[in-house]
């Protein structure tokens, strides 16, 4: 199979993409790939918002732009910083126009929420489900799209380069270049090659290499782990974002349920499997310390006793009070057995965010030629060592619309795909399993 | 006899503990040994049981037939393998990368590209 624009990946970054590149070239064909359902994403889950300059009166970028540096811990790209925040604005604009609602106050202004890290209010927020409603916009505007193929179900296992013409890659090979990807096609277990000029890998997280995360099943981290392999350029993986408060709940696929940190602005108390609140040894502020102070705290009586868990304490709530304020904890905790005003809730640190990744320039170009990598599985230099909150989906936006103006441009200098058989790795066809009665 | 390969409604090997074993051990070491605070120590034990992970599933990638399950677990192993790796490439704290044997910061601002 051919195609002009080959998609990776059905979260905000890829469908923005997707959506740009065909409605700038009606006549080509954009092929959206996806591992389970389409709206089966990292994006879905995104709860908070997304941050962007609304209010010119109280806010400003250089105000937005201090925020995301102070964030990054002084390993921020100034650079990208800067275009983030101010074509952001325009980003945010036009994904109300393709549909996505934001809360409004009466007045029909936006309202604007605030969030740990945010020097103003800028945050746009949809109640505390943002994400499925920016990906229930776009998957509209992508149906009414005609040269957009929505392939679910396509699991991609490698790009295909040079080496898949027989040539030795290595780190150091010049002009690595991509020409499409191999996929497994879930329904009918067939290999299949997906030739394309263009490709974007819009893969998302890897929250599941960790024991608790806060990513959905799918976040295994496929892009990274393929560019890599394709002799790519990976960035700062080291950072890795956790929340330091999940449902600790032994054993489960997919995603871990948060405990949101207002239990603790509420007076939980954090306590340890001796049963002693030991934040008190860690800051004066107890279990109100910030949040990385909290977090490290966990961690440390954790890694002291060994154990997988500590407890958050709420015996002490009214179960009037705790179930008019936290009402989805209250009932989740319920239903595996725990009866808070009773029994301590256990909870465990779970990764939710990697800033690093693929390594892009500004215009979301890999090292890999013809080959372009946005959201969350990119490296752009915005985040640097520490994500400002609500600041990925705006990245997602940026970048996925910056490399659809290079896409586009280059889709008119590229040469045809070069000919001859591309090959399968020897003993890697879809071979049976058991032999047949 | 032994017959012909049939190819209907089959998509993982035979035994899939060899793959869901593998996917329990790789998140238990990574929570445990490289989740918010690290040190060298533990880098160092981690990465020595991403190896053992990495040379079985490689004989098993090589000699069964693809799944997505024994994909994701190669991509998982890549991306942890990245994760320690570049921890061990950073000698000190920054951001969200704290290790108790480098607590300070370093004067000079660098990325760690593999």
């Amino acid at each position: 199979m051919q195609t002009d624009f080959l998609v990776i990946g059905s979260g905000i970054a890829g469908l923005t993409y997707a959506l740009k590149v065909a409605e700038a070239c009606p006549d080509k064909k954009v092929t959206v790939l996806t591992k389970t359902q389409s709206d089966e994403t990292n994006t879905k889950y995104a709860q908070g918002g997304i941050a962007g300059v609304m209010d010119f009166d109280k806010d400003s970028f250089d105000k937005h732009i201090e925020d995301t540096l102070i964030a990054g811990d002084g390993l921020c790209n100034r650079h990208v910083v800067e275009i983030v925040v101010k074509e952001g604005v325009e980003r945010i604009e036009e994904i109300i126009e393709w549909g996505a609602n934001f809360d409004k106050e009466k007045d029909g202004d936006f309202k604007l929420g605030k969030e740990g890290g945010h020097s103003e209010s800028r945050i746009l927020h949809h109640k505390d489900v943002t994400g499925r409603e920016m990906e229930r916009a776009l998957l509209e505007a992508i149906s009414r799209k005609k040269n957009i193929d929505l392939m679910h179900h396509c699991f991609v296992l490698d790009i295909i380069t040079q080496h898949h013409l027989g040539y030795l890659i290595t780190k150091a090979t010049p002009d690595v270049e991509c020409y499409g990807v191999y996929v497994l096609n879930l329904q009918t277990n067939k290999t299949e090659k997906i030739l394309s000029k263009i490709t974007m890998l819009a893969s998302g997280g890897n929250g599941q290499v960790y024991r608790s995360t806060t990513n959905p099943a799918i976040a295994t981290g496929d892009g990274v782990a393929m560019v890599y392999r394709a002799k790519g350029r990976i960035e700062n993986m080291e950072f890795i974002q956790f929340h330091p408060t999940a449902l600790y709940e032994p054993g489960i696929r997919g995603h871990n349920f948060l405990i949101t940190e207002a239990v603790r602005g509420d007076g939980g108390i954090l306590r340890n499997q001796a049963g002693e609140a030991f934040m008190e040894r860690y800051d004066e502020r107890k279990d109100l310390a910030p949040r990385d102070i909290v977090a490290r705290a966990i961690d440390n009586e954790m890694k002291i006793a060994g154990t997988e868990n500590v407890f958050l304490d709420c015996r002490h709530f009214s179960k009037e009070k705790f179930t008019e304020h936290f009402p989805n904890i209250y009932e989740k905790c319920l239903s595996i057995g725990i009866d808070i005003t009773k029994h301590m809730i256990p909870v465990t640190p779970a990764a939710h965010y990697s800033c690093g990744g693929i390594k892009t320039d500004e215009h979301g170009r890999t090292s890999i030629k013809n080959l372009y990598a946005a959201g969350e599985c990119a490296s752009t230099g915005l985040h640097g060592a520490n994500r400002l909150a609500s600041n990925s989906l705006l990245e997602a936006m940026v970048f996925a619309h910056r490399a659809y103006i290079d896409a586009v441009a280059k889709l008119k200098r590229l040469k045809t795909l070069p000919s001859g058989e591309l090959w399968w790795e020897t003993g890697k066809q879809m071979a049976p399993p058991h032999p047949k009665k | 006899m032994v017959g012909d390969w049939k190819t209907d409604g089959t998509t993982a090997p035979k035994e899939m503990i060899l793959i869901t074993q593998s996917v329990k051990e790789l998140k238990l070491l990574m929570s445990d040994y490289v989740g918010i605070v690290r040190n060298n120590e533990r880098l160092h034990r981690a990465m020595k049981r991403l190896d053992l992970l990495y040379t079985e599933t490689e004989a098993l990638y090589q000699k069964t037939i693809v799944s997505p399950q024994l994909c994701e677990l190669r991509n998982m192993i890549t991306v942890a393998y990245l994760i320690v790796k570049c921890a061990e490439f950073r000698h000190e704290s920054r951001g969200l990368h704290f290790n108790t044997d480098y607590p300070g910061k370093q004067e000079m601002i660098q990325n760690i590209v593999l």
